[in-house]
């Protein structure tokens, strides 16, 4: 698309707002705005009109609870949240700086699980589940993951077969036996909180952000995260979202089981998990998702990665792997 | 007269000025038009519209600005007032023929919650009783309306077969065109700007527009306005039969014999039916070019 064209429709959407833009620049899919009326961060997402209204749904529910960690969506002078171009729909949001360095010594990782956690306190709602839904939900992910291990299991197999193994296989049979075992652990954390929930014949959801990571938080200068990017939001058990931003620590720095119980504990300072949510969130933690994405790009004929680095990723991926097992066994001894 | 200060201290903005007083603003943030509206329940129908145009057609047109409390209307002492951008740069609809009749057939397509206005195509019975009666003034085109009269009746009975055989379609209303120049632009996009002052039969409304359309560019490029259309509302089988319907029934003939009553030997009437004359050459040759398009192998419709 030309720049002109391009041009031509944040034009389009900003006279949504009444906004002529001075300078414009592209940020991954959002587009720095500056106006003479301020700075303001226009997003391009692909959401259809039914994900576009439950998205304005969150934002306007965050607003109305009170919620204070989130970067406001502004609304046209219309007084709608979104503009729709017939390709693409956008919202705008105020120009949050990002910073990487604070005023006083802060702990990002410590920042976002204590204001998710806030955000799931204000949300929690507890509903009645029969024993079927239950059963259900169990059901669907069991055979999610049993058809990822076969698939897997077959590979094995077919490497296994080789005189010779490159070291990327060579790698991920050394370790295939340990992945199998964290496997069958993370099944056992599902089959308790199974049992535990059909006792308690209730269940427990919160506003789950959906794609927390360090890239969907705005901090300020004095180390306050602003959330952002809530396009995936849904209501769900709150292991689903811890589990997606402890995933994403695990992958992104350096740590080690001490931190991730010091994470796990300020969390639960201002939200408590109930039993059989720490099981759901151990097994998702525990299951090897991640060497069995590995395995898919690996095997994958658009890999463009050489295979020593792929190998090098795995063990990686892999000591992660031991190191949420030693995590999840010093969480089961502290409770 | 509405008071600037009035609507300086509604909407959010910080310059005001009056470039057409009563009726235009310049702000910080561009021109300004103000809408009075007498009647809270056409006020209503036309914020219902305006929104609906803008989100099911996913086009930009003149809705109502909000009011720093987040209205759309501000209450005064004549009524309401409602603030709208001013486009007045013109969309080029010669130029794009085929978009603006995909805009035409989604600005048709447009669903009311309620029906509002005239939802029918005619008012066939009365109208049917109004085309036995001869006329009674003595007029030198006497002979001329005469003729006409006699075709109009022809014309009721073949729309009435049009309209009727298999008609499943719920009878709706939108907004009135006044005229294809409704079309503006704003930063290369069309921006349309809602003038009609009544809600009419969507078949009626297309009509009046392809009467505008023929009397400003004429036929030539017809086909290709039509074929937008069909995008957007699919002329195929019913509705294409509708809207011939619409183009048939005499509408130009009735609305001059109604005038005509009640004005008597007016001085207009050399006008008055020059322009009949016209409306219904127009509409003769619609049908004509519609039939034709619609008779196309690839569009053949059965029974038209």
């Amino acid at each position: 698309m030309s720049k002109t064209l391009v041009d031509q429709i944040i034009s389009q959407v900003l006279f949504q707002y009444d906004l002529r833009p001075k300078n414009v620049h592209l940020y991954g899919k959002v587009l720095k705005v500056e106006t003479d009326y301020g700075v303001f961060a226009l997003k391009k997402t692909t959401m259809n009109k039914e994900q576009t209204d439950w998205f304005i749904h969150v934002i306007r529910r965050l607003d109305r609870i009170g919620f204070p960690f989130f970067v406001p969506v502004l609304p046209t002078k219309y007084g709608d949240y979104s503009v729709f171009d017939g390709n693409y729909t956008y919202y705008l949001m105020p120009w949050h700086e990002d910073h990487r360095t604070f005023r006083h010594q802060v702990q990002p990782e410590e920042t976002m699980v204590e204001e998710v956690a806030k955000l799931h306190s204000l949300t929690e709602r507890t509903q009645d589940y029969g024993e079927d839904s239950l059963d259900e939900s169990f059901r669907l992910l069991k055979e999610r993951w049993d058809l990822r291990k076969l698939e897997v299991e077959k590979y094995v197999d077919e490497i296994e077969k080789n005189i010779y193994y490159s070291p990327f296989e060579l790698t991920l049979l050394t370790h295939f036996e340990r992945t199998q075992q964290l496997a069958g652990q993370a099944e056992w954390h599902l089959e308790q909180w199974l049992d535990l929930a059909k006792e308690k014949k209730k269940y427990r959801s919160v506003l789950c952000h959906g794609r927390l990571n360090r890239s969907h938080a705005c901090f300020d200068e004095y180390g306050t995260a602003y959330f952002i990017n809530f396009e995936k939001a849904v209501l769900d058990t709150p292991a689903r979202d811890l589990a997606i931003l402890f995933r994403h620590y695990f992958q992104s720095r350096p740590w080690d089981e001490q931190e991730g119980q010091h994470w796990l504990n300020i969390y639960e300072k201002h939200f408590t998990f109930f039993d059989e949510e720490r099981h759901l969130l151990m097994s998702y933690l525990l299951f090897p998702e991640n060497i069995f994405q590995m395995i898919d790009h690996y095997r994958s004929p658009e890999r463009s990665k050489p295979e020593i680095q792929m190998v090098m990723k795995l063990e990686r991926r892999l000591l992660t792997m031991n190191r949420v097992h030693r995590f999840v066994n010093q969480v089961q001894k502290n409770t | 007269m509405i008071q600037l200060a009035f609507i300086e201290n509604h909407y959010p903005f910080r310059e005001f000025k009056w470039i057409e007083e009563g009726k235009i603003i310049e702000t910080e943030k561009g021109k300004k038009r103000v809408e009075i509206w007498t009647d809270k329940e056409t006020l209503e129908a036309h914020i219902e519209w305006r929104e609906k145009l803008a989100k099911e057609t996913d086009s930009l047109t003149d809705r109502m600005i909000q009011t720093a409390n987040g209205d759309k209307a501000v209450e005064t002492d004549t009524g309401w007032l409602t603030l709208h951008d001013y486009v007045d740069h013109p969309y080029p609809v010669t130029s794009n023929i085929k978009q603006t009749g995909r805009f035409l057939g989604m600005y048709a397509s447009v669903k009311m919650d309620n029906n509002v206005g005239h939802t029918d195509i005619a008012n066939w019975q009365e109208d049917a009783l109004f085309l036995r009666k001869f006329i009674k003034v003595k007029l030198k085109q006497k002979g001329l309306i005469e003729r006409l009269r006699v075709e109009a009746e022809d014309r009721v009975k073949k729309a009435e077969v049009l309209f009727k055989e298999e008609s499943t379609e719920e009878p709706a209303s939108v907004l009135s065109i006044e005229s294809p120049s409704q079309a503006k632009m704003i930063h290369g996009r069309m921006y349309w700007e809602n003038r009609g002052k009544s809600f009419q039969n969507k078949y009626l409304v297309l009509r009046s527009f392809l009467k505008e359309w023929v009397e400003a560019n004429g036929t030539g490029e017809l086909t290709h306005l039509l074929d937008g259309l069909d995008e957007t509302f699919s002329l195929r089988e019913q509705k294409g039969r509708h809207l011939l319907a619409a183009i048939v029934y005499p509408h130009e003939y009735i609305s001059f014999m109604n005038w005509l009553n009640e004005a008597g030997e007016s001085a207009e009437i050399e006008e008055r039916v020059n322009s009949l004359r016209k409306e219904w050459d127009i509409m003769k040759t619609l049908t004509e070019r519609i039939a034709e398009w619609i008779r196309e192998p690839e569009r053949r419709l059965s029974n038209v």
